[in-house]
């Protein structure tokens, strides 16, 4: 079952002074199971896309459907669709972390051992220990933590959906790792369709089965693929820079080799280069 | 500028300390990265640097001045500006200009050069084209740039950017660096920036690296990064271009140094090989 | 992402370019003309000079409207009560609804009064800087100095409260969002359900307000804010011939007619 924008437009103001078209007559449907990349350069209109596709921002013309559903604000979807916000400061609000995370599984109507297990499972899959940070503040942990907090409130659900606004941004390399597996999971066990915003999205390149660009409010690529090259060309067309590891295969295609069929995913990418260097010293 | 003598510091209902006796010197005009993972104490150095939190233990001093005295504090978070990772938390005013305006004319300066200085800072983020806009209906990146724009135009002489730059792309970011380091090259203003990525220190003088509060290490960047295991012991990134020659190199047993940073001169050693 | 109440919009008309101390005289002039004037004729008077004004600031009216909106129900009520309740000539209308010729008055009246002070409050907001309005409310309260006011300080907690309120608006907003997007039902429920869910959001919402005024305090401190401190203004006010005028024409229509 899809969630599908049909002709959506929004502008900051409808009319007046400050009136700026922000999205406009957008369209697509996110099918179920998928893991989509939104993507632009800053101001392009990716968090308010989020925002309406969340029922937190009535759009100014064009439905949005969730099994074909017409969406009415405000929200409260039963916690089908989660959303992460851009800066977790947005999101957090209770005052220790546990109450934070528990919030949304009990809206779902679970209690007792039950909820502790939700809680629990959350701060694992995002790499917090609950015996080092169920007591702690929200206010005294530093903003990678926060995000983490963040993004386990919204997992605790278990929603069917998940519109994440930048979920690695602040993050280490370890709770990034934590994160980016526990989507993965997710994804395979549940089915859990997910459209990510990322500014820099190298890491999740692998999880990503579809591209949707944006820019200046209008929806300019719509691709389905995962091989790194065809990546790379949409990318670039789309002027957004590349991850590292597709600049460099698309480096060493135009030096000649055929690397057509690999994968954006850097650990593969490296792979088949080792594998050819090695395969070229046995015949030597 | 600022001196950092054995300085500890403990939240309020917490137990352990974030910063465990700390002694760091930051000299006039340097440009420091102070490296760590989340939880490694980053931000509250920060923000002892600029004397909002005072050391539990120890003592810090900015220009001789020691943060303990209250008095000392407002002049310390006059000469070192401190811009935090949330833009919107920092905004005086529903108009651009007029938020940018508020540090310089607590300055006390003429109308002309508080208007010079506020189409300067615009300029320099190229975000001249908002000045009469609301700070809140900006993107996250663009609010970044505002805040930054603000700090600009108080002129400090000591900044601390504490992942303030994270909404913006990397082509975004570089912009923003390459335009403080010519700050810090034409006013020798000195430059702190706070991070856990290891795409952003090149341009330091040294790195500083933080875990768990405790200062580790001291080192530039080209020695960082040729410490791949170091790097990895800390809970850092490495970079991608370092991972994948790393990867490259443990599988197929070929010898490509780790310290390249650029692509183009990886491509030309992969190409041979291939 | 509404604008918020009062927004500056910064346009270029010829309001736009008085002085500020200007605009603050004539709207304290107009205002005070709005609620005294006598109806009909007088009331007409002022409240066309209003419309005048407001035509003259090249405002969209889309931009007034969004700022009367949230007094419509209010402006109807009151009107409506003066309209029906007002004893007087019959004129239409059964007991207990009578409807007299003077209520026909006092509510066309009220309604002037009111949307004229409304309109005249959301030109003065939308052709001026808040700055530059404090700056002018300062210089025009400046005798209040000498008995020993602390004036500056006065008028900046005034202007930061005033910012504080749609600070507030968007704290219960955000703190509704991140609720709702984990499942909390805000439309439906009981009495009971009602109640829980006003104190899941009053709760975070002092604590979130508590903590945005104090990182603005601290925004302001790190840039440099003391209390008692000696500031300078980014504008300059200039007083031209436009000012002048602007303000006998005013002056004198309002000491005429009252």
């Amino acid at each position: 079952m899809p969630i599908t924008l049909e002709q959506v437009s929004f502008s900051w103001q409808a009319e007046g002074v400050f009136k700026k078209q922000v999205l406009n007559n957008i369209s697509f449907s996110l099918h179920e199971g998928e893991i989509a990349a939104l993507l632009g350069p800053e101001g392009a209109g990716k968090t308010t896309l989020l925002q309406i596709m969340a029922g937190l921002v009535k759009p100014d013309r064009g439905t949005v459907k969730l099994d074909s559903r017409t969406i009415k604000l405000p929200g409260g979807y039963d916690g089908q669709i989660g959303m992460l916000f851009q800066f977790p400061e947005q999101q957090v609000f209770e005052l220790n972390i546990y109450d934070e995370i528990a919030f949304g599984p009990k809206n779902q109507g679970l209690t007792g051992k039950k909820l502790q297990t939700a809680v629990y499972q959350a701060m694992q899959s995002v790499g917090l220990k609950p015996e080092e940070f169920l007591e702690r503040y929200t206010d005294n942990i530093s903003s990678g933590e926060k995000r983490r907090v963040a993004i386990a409130g919204v997992l605790a659900m278990q929603p069917r959906y998940l519109l994440l606004d930048e979920p690695l941004a602040g993050l280490d390399y370890e709770a990034a790792t934590a994160v980016i597996e526990c989507l993965h999971n997710i994804n395979q066990q549940r089915g859990t369709t997910m459209l990510i915003v990322a500014h820099k999205p190298d890491r999740l390149l692998p999880l990503f089965n579809r591209y949707l660009i944006l820019k200046s409010g209008r929806l300019i690529t719509d691709f389905s693929s995962q091989s790194a090259l065809s990546i790379a060309h949409i990318l670039q067309q789309a002027e957004i820079e590349l991850p590292v590891s597709l600049e460099l295969i698309q480096h060493l295609a135009k030096a000649g080799g055929e690397w057509s069929g690999i994968t954006a995913d850097s650990d593969e990418i490296y792979r088949k280069i080792a594998t050819r260097i090695r395969d070229k010293k046995g015949e030597e | 500028m600022i001196r950092l003598d054995q300085v500890s510091y403990t939240y309020t209902n917490s137990i352990s300390p974030v910063i465990k006796n700390i002694t760091l010197t930051v000299e006039a005009g340097e440009k420091l990265v102070v490296l760590g993972k989340n939880g490694s104490g980053k931000s509250t150095l920060a923000r002892l640097m600029n004397a909002s939190l005072v050391p539990d233990a120890g003592n810090l001093t900015v220009n001789g001045l020691n943060s303990r005295q209250a008095e000392n504090r407002r002049i310390i978070r006059q000469q070192v500006s401190l811009l935090g990772a949330m833009p919107d938390h920092g905004f005086v005013s529903n108009i651009v200009e007029e938020d940018i305006a508020f540090g310089p004319e607590n300055l006390g300066l003429s109308p002309s050069d508080i208007r010079k200085r506020v189409d300067t800072a615009l300029n320099l983020v190229s975000m001249e084209d908002y000045a009469a806009y609301p700070p809140y209906l900006l993107s996250g990146g663009q609010k970044q740039r505002i805040a930054l724009a603000g700090m600009l135009a108080m002129q400090p002489a000591g900044m601390i950017i504490d992942e303030s730059l994270d909404m913006l792309s990397r082509q975004g970011r570089t912009e923003i660096i390459n335009l403080l380091l010519e700050i810090n090259r034409k006013q020798a203003t000195t430059l702190v920036l706070i991070t856990q990525n290891l795409e952003d220190i090149w341009w330091a003088d040294r790195v500083a690296i933080l875990e768990r509060g405790e200062l580790k290490l001291l080192s530039t960047p080209r020695q960082l990064l040729s410490q791949l295991q170091l790097i990895e012991e800390m809970g850092l990134e490495l970079l991608q271009i370092t991972r994948i020659i790393q990867n490259i190199n443990q599988t197929a047993g070929t010898a490509i140094p780790t310290d390249i940073t650029d692509l183009n001169t990886l491509v030309e050693i992969l190409c041979p090989l291939l | 992402m509404g604008l918020r109440m009062g927004q500056y919009l910064p346009l270029d008309s010829p309001i736009h370019r008085l002085d500020p101390r200007t605009k603050l005289l004539v709207t304290i002039l107009l205002g005070l003309a709005s609620f005294k004037a006598p109806y009909p004729w007088g009331l007409i008077i002022i409240v066309s000079m209003i419309l005048i004004l407001v035509a003259a600031s090249r405002v969209p009216l889309y931009h007034y409207w969004q700022d009367l909106r949230p007094f419509v129900l209010i402006i109807l009520i009151t009107a409506a009560i003066q309209l029906f309740l007002t004893p007087g000539d019959y004129l239409i209308g059964h007991s207990p609804l009578i409807i007299t010729q003077q209520g026909i008055a006092g509510a066309m009246g009220l309604f002037m009064r009111i949307t004229g002070i409304l309109l005249l409050a959301r030109w003065l907001t939308a052709t001026t800087r808040p700055v530059q309005l404090t700056n002018s409310l300062e210089t025009l309260l400046h005798p209040l100095r000498r008995i020993g006011l602390p004036l500056h300080e006065l008028l900046m907690i005034m202007t930061l409260s005033l910012s504080f309120i749609p600070l507030l608006g968007e704290e219960t907003v955000r703190i509704q969002r991140a609720q709702t997007t984990r499942g909390a039902n805000l439309r439906s429920g009981n009495l009971l359900s009602g109640t829980k869910r006003i104190i899941a959001i009053i709760v975070p919402l002092l604590r979130g307000a508590m903590q945005r005024a104090a990182y603005l305090a601290e925004a302001m401190e790190d840039r440099g804010y003391e209390a008692g401190g000696h500031r300078t203004h980014l504008y300059q006010q200039k007083l031209a011939l436009s000012d002048y005028g602007l303000f006998t024409v005013v002056a004198a229509a309002v000491v005429l007619i009252l």
